[in-house]
């Protein structure tokens, strides 16, 4: 029945839709029998990304609707906390590395289908370019138990090493994300409660291997961040090995794990190889002779222009190997040595390097002992220096008088690079 | 264990970080915003700007320096921890190892004493040494026990410790957050001061741009209103100056007119005054000189001018009627003679007509009779062949009889043709002079037909325009056109001769007559041509032959068709002669012919009928003998 009832006050023309928006209405509501996309105009296009339903499938919309409001809607309906600026201001990205890490955080070995990933693969691949994965899950260990109840140790031990602890395999995922430039890891669980085991946080040398032969197949990977993760000298070995000859890896993080000094040589042989520019190995078991090894890659010419050794073991023998390598680098610009129980002595060798060493900026000695003597050095050393804009000696046993000296030659050094951007 | 704590702890510091580089950022654009404004403040203004940034700097460097500074504690108290544990485990390790050195001992010395026990056999030795055995066994178990207690106790502190640490550790967290909290709560005050200041300085410097831009409008305004007020009573006194001018100009010029005028006027009165003056003197003059001459007859004089005076007015009545009259006569003669020209040319397009008619009718009635004697004379011819035909028949001889009629052709034409013009002739010898004299003549003898007054006023004009100014008037009373002027004079000179054949009788008898008339020749030449008492007789004659002819043309016109056509009797005698072309014996011949041909046709008839049954006979014969024949 289609009528106007003259008599109705609240009858505007203005309430009716127009016979377009109608039409775009209707493609709405059959988008997912016949999607119609590319033929509309830009209004028409933003019509409809603010009418379509966050519920179609991905497979439908992901290569078909552009980056815009439908994705900022799918994105609020599926997560309270949404910072679009950590995603390049692209909800569209966000969405799908989100997703992504969803499944593979929520991946289970042997018992969810890998194809439930694969499939994500040709939807997701041109938008993924980071993957923050904050959790690896461990297969379900049921059938560990009821060996368990039988007694058996040595099985358990067999079990363990076994391939039955393996986590997500990265090989089937990273050769196809053609754009991914980031990736963090960490093979931890994250609500374990009351199950808890060591093992649960290891990474094993199965995992190992399968990850450097995935991260070799990523040839765009730009970052990579594996912290947490258990990594001795093995590990830290083996994955060396297969990065050595990537081709586009700047930044490597393996803080918080246990890589000593064999580990640190292999860091060293991998620093003189590529072009690495950050390297963090904060919170390892680095002493002197890794630190050493370390020192002989600095010395010669490399790339790197951030080293954080904080919360190692270097001492004094490393503290100074690397203060005389620091004498021949000129690229270097950030330096941590916080945490090393280093004394004196490697302060009077980096003083030497920051009067001759114009480059380096910031340099962190944080948490030494470096004593009155050190101070009085370093504060010496300073007011010849004009590169360096921060420098931290808290906690060193300083002189009060020396730290706000050494304060002042800073700031001033501050404001004059100020000014220098300022011009 | 300490590695899961000590992530809360790093993250803060994390946390911090961006928010560090914003500040940064956020300073340094604002910096870049302020960098204008800079440009155009004061020294003092810039001084205090400085201080101002100084501010924020020392703001920004305590907030990081307290970050680093946790991070830093952390760091530290992490080395402690791991020192600590370090500690412990090498005295854990230095335990375990006194420990197995002890629980070393003590094995050997059972493994010896039960070397011992080998050797000696005695049973209360035995026993002893079992004992002893014993109690080293029970110490060892002991010792174990002990040592698994402790490390139990020391697990239980670890993990107490482990909470305690956690505890700590939250503590420190929310007290750094509230730290940091409060941090961004100075800095944010710091910023909105700093703002709030901005925004004052600002406002002051807009307020005082505007009004310094409103004091310099309102000074321009000013300007150009004084301006505009300075042209504006420069223009007035201009205009007053000018109005003032125009009046004295006005002035002027009115004095100036009134004083010519009033020249003029006397100029004027004075030549009027003059000329009453010579006026009145003149009229003096007259009277006095009337009044010496007439003073007898001044009486009379009066008496009848008053007569005349009534005289005059008598006769303006008569005047008066007679105008009208005379208007209406005019009137009604104007309406008669526009009648009478209507008439006449009526009278000429019936003519016209007519003669149209006649010269139609005639035609037509020639072509009729053409065509009617054409077919005529084929009958005729017709006729004539036929009676020839029979004559032949006859065997009687035939000649063509005489037809004149038959080569006559058209109507018969009347053989009279009227000889009327033989005046015109003579008329054609009148020369114009004779006429001339002759009309002279005419004018001097019908004078008494002129009206005297017509006379009076042709009288200053010469001669010759006094004739023709006469004779038109004869003429047109007369009835006379201009055409029948030279037809008249030839009249008048045939009827002189004419008379002159009378008169010469009379001359006979007076013969004074002729002698007068020949004096007269002699004198003047148009005697010669008729005298002039013969004139008015000879005119009378004109005038009523000329009526009479009129009427016979009229006659003659009306009747041309008649008249011309040939008499009915020729045509009588030639249609009779044309229908008797067969004379009546002929007929009674023919009738007689007709009988015997009739007979004679029966006969032919009947022959022809007989012949036809012969002829079927002979068939019906021939059949016959030709089936005996073929029976035979």
């Amino acid at each position: 029945m289609r009528r106007i009832i003259a008599e109705d006050p609240y009858w505007t023309l203005t309430a009716v839709p127009c016979l377009s928006n109608l039409c775009l209405q209707c493609l709405v509501n059959n988008f997912e029998k016949k999607p119609i996309c590319e033929e509309l105009t830009a209004s028409q296009k933003d019509f409809i990304q603010e009418r379509l339903s966050p519920s179609l499938p991905l497979h439908l919309t992901a290569n078909l609707v552009t980056d815009g409001v439908y994705w900022k809607r799918c994105c609020e309906q599926k997560w309270d906390v949404c910072d679009v600026s950590h995603y390049g201001h692209s909800w569209k990205r966000m969405f799908f590395e989100r997703h992504l890490e969803n499944i593979i955080e929520l991946f289970i070995p042997k018992e969810t289908d890998p194809k439930v990933v694969l499939q994500m693969v040709p939807l997701c691949k041109n938008y993924v370019k980071r993957l923050d994965i904050s959790q690896l899950l461990p297969p379900i260990k049921e059938p560990q138990r009821e060996e368990e109840e039988d007694g058996s140790d040595v099985a358990m031990d067999i079990e363990y090493d076994g391939p039955g602890i393996d986590h997500f395999d990265f090989g089937i995922l990273l050769d196809e994300l053609t754009n991914l430039e980031e990736l963090h890891l960490t093979y931890g669980f994250k609500q374990c409660g009351m199950n808890f085991e060591w093992k649960m946080f290891e990474m094993t040398d199965r995992d190992c291997e399968s990850l450097a032969k995935a991260l070799k197949s990523c040839r765009t990977l730009k970052l990579l961040r594996l912290h947490q993760s258990h990594i001795e000298d093995k590990k830290c070995r083996l994955l060396v090995k297969y990065l050595i000859d990537h081709p586009s890896l700047r930044a490597l993080d393996f803080s918080h794990n246990l890589i000593g000094d064999s580990g640190a040589r292999a860091i060293g042989k991998l620093l003189t190889k590529s072009k690495l520019e950050i390297l963090n190995m904060c919170d390892n078991n680095i002493s002197g002779v890794g630190a050493k090894a370390i020192a002989h890659a600095l010395s010669k010419p490399s790339s790197l222009l951030s080293l954080n050794l904080r919360l190692n073991h270097l001492t004094d023998e490393g503290g100074e190997a690397i203060a005389k390598a620091m004498l021949k680098n000129n690229t270097l610009l950030h330096l941590h040595l916080g945490g090393n129980k280093v004394t004196w002595l490697t302060a009077i060798a980096l003083s030497e390097v920051l009067v001759q060493n114009n480059s380096l900026k910031s340099i962190n000695l944080s948490s030494n002992k470096l004593g009155e003597v050190g101070g009085k050095a370093l504060e010496k050393a300073m007011s010849h220096n004009t590169s360096v804009t921060e420098c931290d000696i808290h906690l060193t046993e300083v002189n009060e008088q020396s730290v706000s000296s050494i304060n002042q030659l800073v700031w001033t050094n501050q404001s004059l690079q100020q000014k220098k951007h300022a011009k | 264990m300490e590695k899961i704590d000590k992530d809360p702890e790093e993250a803060p510091g994390r946390s911090v970080l961006p928010e560090k580089q914003e500040t940064k950022t956020r300073l340094s654009t604002w910096k870049a915003e302020k960098n204008p404004n800079e440009e155009v403040t004061e020294q003092s203004k810039r001084d205090e700007e400085q201080e101002r940034t100084k501010r924020i700097i020392s703001l920004q460097r305590e907030l990081t320096t307290s970050v680093t500074n946790i991070q830093t504690a952390g760091d530290a108290k992490w080395l402690e921890r791991r020192a600590e544990l370090e500690e412990a485990r090498r005295i854990r390790r230095e335990q375990q190892e006194n420990d197995t050195k002890a629980s070393q001992e003590k094995y050997d010395e059972i493994i010896r004493s039960w070397w011992t026990l080998n050797e000696d056999k005695i049973t209360p030795e035995l026993y002893e040494a079992l004992k002893s055995h014993q109690q080293l066994c029970d110490t060892i178990i002991a010792d174990k026990k002990k040592r698994i207690n402790d490390l139990q106790q020391e697990l239980k502190k670890k993990d107490d410790h482990y909470v305690k640490t956690l505890r700590n550790n939250e503590e420190e967290i929310d007290l750094l957050i509230e730290r940091m909290e409060e941090q961004i709560g100075t800095l944010t005050k710091a910023y909105r001061e700093e703002l709030g200041q901005m925004e004052t300085v600002d406002q002051q410097e807009t307020e005082v741009s505007l009004a310094q831009y409103k004091a310099e409008w309102q000074q321009e305004m000013k300007e150009l209103w004084d301006k505009q007020i300075a042209q504006l009573t420069e223009r007035r006194d201009e205009v007053e100056n000018y109005e003032e001018k125009l009046h004295d100009q006005m002035l002027k010029d009115t004095d100036l007119y009134i004083q010519m005028l009033r020249e003029e006027n006397d100029s004027q009165f004075k030549m009027q005054r003059e000329h009453q003056q010579m006026k009145g003197a003149d009229r003096i003059m007259k009277l006095l000189t009337k009044s010496k001459t007439d003073q007898p007859a001044k009486v009379k004089m009066s008496s009848i001018k008053s007569r005349i005076s009534a005289l005059q007015k008598e006769k303006q009545t008569p005047k008066n009627e007679r105008m009208r009259q005379q208007k209406e006569l005019a009137q009604k003669r104007e309406k008669l003679s526009a009648e009478y020209k209507r008439a006449v040319d009526e009278y000429e397009r019936l003519q016209k007509q007519v003669k149209h008619f006649s010269v139609a009718d005639a035609r037509r009635f020639r072509e009729v009779q053409l065509m009617a004697e054409a077919e005529r004379k084929e009958q005729v011819e017709n006729v004539l062949a036929l009676d020839s035909q029979i004559c032949k028949h006859l065997g009687i001889a035939w000649k063509w009889p005489d037809l004149p009629f038959m080569e006559h052709s058209g109507p018969i034409q009347p053989q009279k043709q009227a000889l009327r013009p033989d005046h015109q002739q003579e008329e054609g010898e009148v020369s114009m002079e004779t006429v001339k004299t002759v009309m002279e003549l005419l004018c001097d003898e019908t004078g008494f037909l002129m009206e005297s007054k017509l006379l009076q006023l042709l009288a200053p004009l010469e001669k010759e325009e006094q004739t023709f100014v006469k004779l038109t008037a004869l003429f047109h009373s007369l009835g006379i056109e201009g055409e029948d002027v030279p037809e008249l004079a030839g009249f008048i000179l045939k009827y002189k001769r004419e008379q002159g054949v009378q008169t010469e009788d009379v001359c006979a008898e007076s013969s004074d007559v002729p002698k007068a008339a020949e004096t007269s020749s002699s004198t003047n030449k148009s005697s010669e041509l008729i005298h002039y008492s013969n004139v008015l007789p000879a005119l009378r004659s004109f005038l009523e032959q000329r009526v009479e002819s009129r009427e016979s043309t009229a006659h003659q016109r009306s009747s041309v068709g008649h008249a011309e056509a040939p008499d009915a009797s020729d045509y009588k005698a030639y249609w009779d002669s044309m229908a008797n072309i067969i004379p009546e014996d002929k007929l009674k011949m023919w009738d007689a012919a007709e009988k015997k041909f009739r007979q004679y046709h029966g006969v032919l008839k009947n022959i022809s009928e007989l012949r036809s049954q012969n002829e079927r006979l002979q068939q019906r014969n021939t059949e016959l003998r030709a089936g005996g024949s073929q029976k035979t």
